[in-house]
C-alpha cells in the first residue's frame, strides 16, 4: 500500500527539486505495477489507509463474533432458519408465525456498464452506476436521503443537494445543480430534501425541491414541485409549484417531505416546524393530477397539528392512505377518498415497540451512525389491498437486540392489524425502511443495515412471495462524527419506486 | 476457549516530510486495534524507525540496522507514504524509503506477503 500525497509544495533549492524528480521517477516505478494512491490531504489519506487495512483484514482473516451474553430465544427467533443475514419474522396478532420465504443471496452488483447479474429468479441489480459528480461538487454527505424515478430510459435522480438526471436507463448521468436549477422565490434559497416520483398515467416526473428562508432554519419556507414531462426531463424544460406555509395557513417551516401517487392525486407530505425548532404538526397535500396535465395545479392541504409526520401509502388508488404513530403500540391510519373533503382516522394497535431520537449501533470502525434516527414512519405503500407502514425501532423492542424495521400490515379495508412483522438481522441494525409496489402486487424494500460486523450498507429486496434482498451499496467506513456535537449522522430517509 | 490474537505486523516506509500522516497512521492502528482486528482474533503491530530501531553500527551503514529491526519481509503489510521527498541516498544508490518498498516488493513476489 503505497500513498502519494498530491497537496501544494514550493520549491526553493535544487535538492528539494531534485527529491521531487525522484519522487516522481519512483511513482512512474509504482504505477507500473499498480501499487499506490493519491491522497489530498492527511485528512483523506487517514480515511484511505483505514479502509485499505480494514479491507485487508476482512479479506485475509476470519472473522468471529465476539462471545455475548445469549439472551432466552423466543420462538420468533428460531423459526427464520432459511436466512441468516434478513429473517423476517411475522409475529401476528393472533400468534407468532413465520411466513414462508426463499433463501436470500447477497450479491453485490457489477460496476456500470456491466452486464446485468442474476441474483435470483426474480431480483435483478441491473445497473449500478458510481455518481461522481456530488463529490467533486463537495455537495455529499453521510445524510444523503437518495431519491430515483424512472420512465424507460430516462431516470431522474437527487440527494439531499444534488441531482442528476440520465436518458440511457442509468448507465450515465448527466449532473443537475438544485442550487441553480430554479429561480429562488424572493428571500429563499434551495435547502435540501429532495423527492421524485413519476406519474404514469400523465407520463410526468415529479421532482420536489425544499427551500429555506434565508433569515433563518425554521421560519416560512416552500416545498417546490417542478414538472416535467419524459422529453422535458431530457431537454430540461420543468414547470414549477410552489406549496407555501402560507396557502397551508401555517406558521413555521416545512420539512421531510415526501410524494406519494393514487388513481387520479399526487400526494405531498411534509412535517412542520415551529419557529423554535419544536414540531408544530405535518400536512398532507393533495394535488389533482388533472390540474397538474392541463398546467392548472391545484392544492387541497390537510393539516394536523396532533401529529408530527405523516407517510401516504405508494400506490394507493381513488383512496389515499397515511399513518402516524399514536404512541408506541398505536397507529392512527388516515383514509382519504378522492370524492372526500377531508380524511377519517382509525387507531389501529400494533406491537408495542421502543424508539427515541438515536439508536445505537457501532460500526466496526468503532463509529456510531444512528445518532439521527428516530421512529417516524418511513415507509408506507398498498399491495393490493394490505397497506403497509415501516418504521425504525431501537433495540430492546421484541426483546431484538439491535435495531430493526417494524412493519405493520394493515387489512386496508376494514382497517385492521393483520400481522406485526420485523425485519431484522441479529447482529446488526436494519433501519431507515422504504417501501412501495410493483405491477405484480409485489412489496419492494429500500433500506439500510450496518452495525457489528457491517458498514452501513444499502440494501434492496422484495418481502412478499420469495423473499429476496441484495446489497445494492456496500459501505466501507462509518461516518466520521459532526465536529460539534461528535454524534454519528448517517441518513434521514431513503425512497422507493414502481 | 477463544483463539489467542494473531501479530499483524504493518512497516510504515516514508521520507521525513510527511510526519503528520505518520501520527494519522499510529492513530488509526489504535482504533483498528480496539474495533476491527478483534473480531479478526488479530492485535496490529506498527513498526516504524522512530520508534522501533536503535543506535548502532552496522555494515551495510544505518539502512542494514533499519532492516534488521523492521524485517519487512516477515511482516504483513507495508505502507508507504511519500509527498515532495524521495529520501536519503543509501549504499545502494536508492533512498532508505525505496530500498524499504522494494525490498517488500521482492518479498511479496516469493512469498505474497507483505502485503
Amino acid at each position: 500500500m503505497l500513498y502519494f500525497s498530491a497537496a501544494p509544495y514550493r520549491l526553493e533549492t535544487k535538492e528539494e527539486a531534485d527529491q521531487v524528480t525522484g519522487v516522481l521517477e519512483f511513482k512512474e516505478w509504482c504505477k507500473g505495477r499498480g501499487l499506490f494512491s493519491d491522497y489530498a490531504d492527511p485528512i483523506q489519506f487517514e480515511r484511505q489507509v483505514r479502509e485499505s487495512l480494514t479491507k485487508f483484514i476482512f479479506g485475509n482473516y476470519a472473522l468471529t463474533v465476539p462471545s455475548r451474553p445469549r439472551a432466552k430465544r423466543t420462538r420468533a427467533q428460531t423459526l427464520p432458519a432459511r436466512s441468516p443475514i434478513f429473517p423476517l419474522v411475522n409475529e401476528g396478532a393472533r400468534g407468532k408465525t413465520s411466513i414462508p420465504g426463499g433463501e436470500i443471496k447477497v450479491v453485490f452488483g457489477p460496476a456500470g456498464g456491466s452486464p446485468p447479474v442474476r441474483v435470483s429468479d426474480d431480483l435483478l441489480l441491473r445497473t449500478k452506476t458510481e455518481l461522481t459528480s456530488p463529490a467533486v461538487q463537495q455537495l455529499s454527505s453521510h445524510v444523503g436521503c437518495p431519491t430515483a424515478a424512472i420512465n424507460g430510459q430516462v431516470v431522474l435522480w437527487a440527494g439531499n443537494w444534488y441531482a442528476a438526471k440520465s436518458s440511457d436507463g442509468g448507465t450515465t448521468f448527466g449532473y443537475m445543480d438544485p442550487f441553480t436549477s430554479f429561480p429562488n422565490p424572493p428571500n429563499l434559497a434551495f435547502c435540501c430534501n429532495q423527492v421524485v416520483n413519476y406519474i404514469s398515467s400523465i407520463d410526468t416526473f415529479v421532482w420536489l425541491l425544499q427551500y429555506g428562508n434565508r433569515k433563518g432554519p425554521w421560519a416560512d419556507n416552500i416545498q417546490r414541485l417542478a414538472f416535467a414531462k419524459t422529453a422535458d426531463v431530457v431537454a430540461g424544460r420543468w414547470r414549477l409549484f410552489d406549496i407555501t406555509t402560507q396557502s397551508l395557513g401555517v406558521k413555521g417551516s416545512l420539512h421531510f417531505p415526501d410524494l406519494a401517487v393514487g388513481a387520479h392525486a399526487l400526494y405531498v407530505t411534509a412535517n412542520v416546524y415551529a419557529s423554535d425548532g419544536q414540531s408544530a404538526g405535518a400536512v398532507v397535500v393533495r394535488i389533482p393530477i388533472a390540474g397538474i396535465e392541463s398546467e392548472q395545479v391545484t392544492a387541497q392541504p390537510f393539516v394536523s397539528k396532533d401529529f408530527n409526520s405523516f407517510r401516504v401509502a405508494q400506490n394507493c388508488g381513488g383512496t389515499a392512505f397515511f399513518a402516524a404513530h399514536e404512541d408506541t403500540s398505536t397507529l392512527k391510519v388516515f383514509s382519504w377518498d378522492e370524492g372526500q373533503a377531508a380524511p377519517t382516522s382509525t387507531a389501529v394497535g400494533v406491537h408495542r415497540w421502543i424508539g427515541g431520537s438515536g439508536y445505537e449501533s457501532t460500526t466496526p470502525d468503532g463509529r456510531r451512525w444512528l445518532d439521527r434516527i428516530d421512529p417516524r414512519i418511513t415507509g408506507a405503500t398498498l399491495a393490493d389491498s394490505e397497506l403497509w407502514f415501516a418504521w425504525s425501532v431501537d433495540g430492546g423492542s421484541n426483546r431484538r437486540p439491535k435495531p430493526f424495521v417494524q412493519i405493520a400490515r394493515i387489512d386496508s379495508r376494514k382497517l385492521t392489524l393483520i400481522e406485526n412483522s420485523n425485519l431484522f438481522d441479529p447482529d446488526s441494525a436494519v433501519c431507515y425502511p422504504a417501501l412501495s409496489t410493483n405491477a405484480k402486487h409485489e412489496v419492494g424494500i429500500s433500506f439500510m443495515i450496518g452495525g457489528g460486523l457491517r458498514f452501513p450498507s444499502h440494501v434492496v429486496g422484495i418481502l412478499t412471495g420469495k423473499q429476496q434482498e441484495v446489497i445494492a451499496a456496500a459501505g466501507d467506513r462509518g461516518p466520521r462524527p459532526d465536529p460539534v456535537t461528535g454524534q454519528g449522522l448517517w441518513g434521514d430517509y431513503l425512497t422507493s419506486d414502481k | 476457549m477463544e483463539q489467542p490474537l494473531k501479530e499483524l505486523k504493518v512497516v510504515l516506509a516514508s521520507p521525513s516530510d510527511v510526519q503528520q500522516e505518520r501520527d494519522y497512521l499510529a492513530h488509526v492502528i489504535d482504533e483498528l486495534n480496539r474495533t476491527v482486528a478483534p473480531i479478526a482474533r488479530l492485535t496490529i503491530t506498527l513498526l516504524r524507525w522512530e520508534t522501533d530501531t536503535y543506535p548502532g553500527f552496522h555494515v551495510l551503514g544505518p539502512q542494514g540496522l533499519i532492516d534488521e529491526a523492521l524485517r519487512i519481509e516477515e511482516c504483513d503489510v507495508l505502507i508507504g507514504i511519500f509527498w515532495k521527498r524521495v529520501g536519503t541516498r543509501i549504499a545502494d544508490g536508492t533512498t532508505g524509503t525505496q530500498h524499504e518498498v522494494f525490498k517488500a516488493y521482492e518479498a511479496w513476489k516469493r512469498t505474497k506477503r507483505p502485503g
